[in-house]
This record gives structure tokens, sequence and C-alpha cells, in this order.
């Protein structure tokens, strides 16, 4: 079937099988932030946005896709080449070890500082729990997300001004 | 994917995905393929089912979205929920987030990863019956309605008539569920009414071990009014504990009340043994799960109790 939706703000048409899934289609498209990680929905490194929500694409169908708005890490900086401030924050508090659920990890802190940018971090604790860090590093990409939205508020405090 | 699974999942090949364009075009899809269509919401317990081999039949998947079935809205004595709506959604309603007669059900969704509650539908949740899965628990204690549209017109039958085994429902081959009903009942009970959800995780993002809802009232004397409980992951379908629920109503809230009817509810379900638990230690957990809902219960209402 024809696929057409959104990917990081580019209109995209694809050709998918009914039975394939978001992530499949994403990385064939060459979006190879999106980990193939447990496959059932359990570590949360195919975590992309989709209409700004978080979500499993290895357990959505790409069907259930269609005409949706979708975010991978590949669209979180800006074309110029500059990082987003989430990543930047993941970077500086050195929250990634090997690496493999780093991306899954950014994209649900995007929805996190989206939706609650004040968020304590049990609130953050909670809401990470849908993913996992085999190497536990999970301090530090707290300590990220903390560090991420005290910036964003303090910059949204001197635009204020 | 592990290799074990490799060769069920390469068995789950529909031909086609149907965006239908109205409920007429469902049923018509639906009586023409029979077992081999399916509904699908965002496809997640879908996509396990298929990993583990369940669905080599389906050849047509049928989107809902264009039906309009995504929305919550109160209509008289009642909270009507659209099949396609997302969990997230109705979890931030107020109504199930702030009246604490129904806010089992924002808590059971909170206990869901975000993920999957941003994506899943609660006509999936309902209609796929694993028994593991925490909404068909929450809304049988909650009494809650369903309505399958199908080529006769709309049929409203009780959830608690709705599962009749592992996988399967009292859904006719040409039925789907279009909406859920839960009754409000009158405004000046409401507030000694409170209901709770409770789980036992191995981990977070698993399934339950064994998940219990409570829904019940205190009257000024301390006792029970009306009392519903129902439970998941306790065996094959999920389920209500009426033995349990009687050995409740019109007693008075003390310790000597709760030890009966936890002993009532290890009694009462009939728990299987899987990776998670054995069925004495589900029915362990069944025990204290209940005196915990109970007392969490009373707390939202503001009654004392034992301690």
């Amino acid at each position: 079937m024809d696929l057409r939706f959104t990917i990081n703000g580019f209109d995209t048409e694809v050709e998918a099988k009914a039975h394939e899934n978001l992530r499949d289609v994403l990385r064939r498209t060459g979006f190879k932030s999106v980990k193939k990680g447990c496959d059932v929905g359990g570590c949360g490194a195919c975590t992309v946005l989709v209409d700004g929500k978080a979500v499993y694409s290895c357990c959505v169908l790409a069907g259930w896709a269609q005409g949706k708005k979708i975010t991978t890490v590949e669209g979180l900086g800006s074309e110029s080449g500059t990082l987003d401030s989430i990543q930047e924050s993941f970077i500086l508090s050195g929250a990634a070890q090997c690496g493999y659920c780093t991306s899954g990890f950014l994209m649900i802190s995007k929805e996190i500082l989206a939706e609650k940018p004040s968020a304590t971090e049990i609130e953050i604790r909670k809401a990470l729990s849908g993913n996992l860090c085999r190497c536990t590093g999970y301090a530090k990409i707290v300590e990220a997300i903390i560090v991420a939205s005290k910036q964003q508020s303090s910059s949204a405090r001197a635009l204020a001004v | 994917m592990p290799q074990i699974y490799k060769q069920s999942y390469s068995e789950f090949r529909p031909d086609e995905y149907i965006y239908a364009k109205s409920k007429e075009e469902v049923i018509a899809i639906l009586k023409q393929y029979g077992e081999s269509a399916r509904i699908v919401g965002a496809g997640i317990t879908l996509h396990e089912m298929a990993v583990l081999g369940f669905l080599p039949h389906v050849k047509k998947l049928i989107d809902l979205r264009n039906l309009g079935l995504e929305y919550v809205r109160v209509e008289g004595a009642q909270v009507r929920i659209g099949a396609s709506t997302r969990l997230r959604e109705i979890a931030s309603n107020d109504f199930f987030r702030k009246d604490p007669a129904f806010q089992t059900v924002s808590e059971a969704i909170d206990s869901i990863p975000l993920q999957v509650a941003n994506a899943a539908t609660l006509g999936g949740n309902l209609c796929s019956a694993v028994p593991i899965l925490s909404m068909p628990p929450v809304l049988m204690a909650l009494d809650a309605e369903l309505v399958l549209t199908g080529s006769k017109g709309d049929r409203v039958i009780s959830i608690n008539e709705f599962y009749l085994d592992y996988l399967l429902t009292s859904i006719q081959p040409d039925e789907f569920l279009s909406e859920v009903r839960i009754p409000t009942r009158e405004q000046a009970g409401r507030n000694k009414r409170a209901s709770t959800y409770l789980a036992e995780k191995v981990v977070a993002v698993d399934y339950p071990t064994l998940s219990l809802t409570a829904a019940l009232s205190i009257d000024k004397d301390s006792k029970f009014e009306e009392v519903r409980i129902a439970v998941g992951s306790a065996g094959r379908i999920p389920t209500r504990l009426p033995n349990t629920e009687k050995s409740l109503q019109g007693k008075k809230f003390e310790n000597s009340t709760l030890d009966k009817a936890s002993e009532s509810a290890a009694k009462e379900i009939d728990p299987s043994a899987d990776l998670r638990a054995s069925p004495e230690y589900r029915r362990t957990l069944v025990s204290y799960l209940l005196k915990q809902a109970v007392h969490k219960c009373a707390s939202k209402i503001g009654s004392g109790g034992p301690r």
C-alpha cells in the first residue's frame, strides 16, 4: 500500500506491506536512528514522536501512521546542523554509554519537556519507565533532562522579559 | 527478533490494510471475510499476537479512523467512550482523573508506558481478550456496557458477559465494538464512592503479574454498600469476584471483614502458572492487593476504618 506521512517536516511517500510495523518502514526509508531492540514494546529503543506523542514504532502498524506527523532524532536539530537543546544536554551530562538506547531516550525526553516542562525527578523517572538502558546509565539521563528543563524555563523567562 | 519467533511472525501476512469509510463498509468486510478480517487500532496487541504466531489466518486489517469513534462525553447518566479513543486521551479526561469513583481508569492507564498509552485504543485493549491487559477488569468493576455494532444494528451487552475464554469474546463475526458506556449513577451518592487500580509487575514495561480493581461505597456507619471487585492476569479471562464482593457488602469496615474477604478472593480466582508467577503466588497476591485496594478506596472516601 502507499503510505503518505510527514517525516521530520517533509512530506514523504513510501511503499509498505500491510503487516509491516512503523519502525521497519522508517529504517528502510533511511531513518536509522530508530533502533531495533526487543521488538515487542519493552525497551523503548524504537521510540519516535507521532503527532508529538512518543510511541513505540516497533509495535504500531505502518498503516496506522498514515497521514500523521512523525519525528525522529534526525529531525531534532536544525538543518544547518545545530543540535537540539536536549541533545546538547545529553552530551554535556554524558548521558550515553553504549548509545544504543539514546535515540529512544531523546524522543521520550522531548515529550516530557513539551508536556510538563517543570516535571520533578520522580515524574521524569516514571515517564522514562518505558525505556531501558542496558548499561544502567539512568542517573546521567535523568540529570540531562533536568538540566534541559531548567535551561528551557530560563530561556522562556528571558523571552518573557 | 529471537529465532523462535521469526517463523511465527513470518506467518502473519495480511494482504490488505483497509481504511473503512463507514460502519456499513466495516460490517460488509467482516461478513465477507469472517475470521480472516480483523479490526485494528494501533496494532499493539495485534503485533504481539502476530509475533507469538496467533494470527496466520488474518488477511484483511480494518482501520476505523474514518468512523468518528474517538470521543469521551457525558450523556445523561453515562460516560460514553468511542472504541477508537486512545488510552492517554481517556486518562487525561478530568472525569477519570478527578472523580474518585472513576479514578481507577486513569490509575490503570498511568501504569502503562507512555509509548503504549499514546497509541493504544480502548477498543483494542478490550477486544484482544488477552487476560493480562488492564482495561477489562477496570471496566468490569465500573459495570460498563459495550455497544456492538453489526448487520442487525447495535447490541448493548454488559462487559461481564463479554469474555468467554482465553482470546475469545461473545462478539459475533459480523460485529465490532463501537462504544463503551460507563454508568455514572445518581449524583447524590457520588462523593461516597471511590475506585482504585492496583497491579503487581515484575518490571515497569511488563504486563501485570496480577491486577485488581475495586469500586465501592461506604456509608456513614462505616459499612460497605456497593462493592465491585475485578481481577486481571488471574486466569483465562478477566473476571469479577462475586463471592468476595458479597463477603464485604453490608459488613462493617474492620480487620475481620477484610481478612474474610481476602481469604475469599484467594479461593475465588483460578490462576494459571506462567513465567511471571505460580498459582500459589497469585493467590497470595490477590489477598494482599484486595486489602490494599479497599484501604485506598476508604481513604479516598475519607472513611477511617481499622489500622
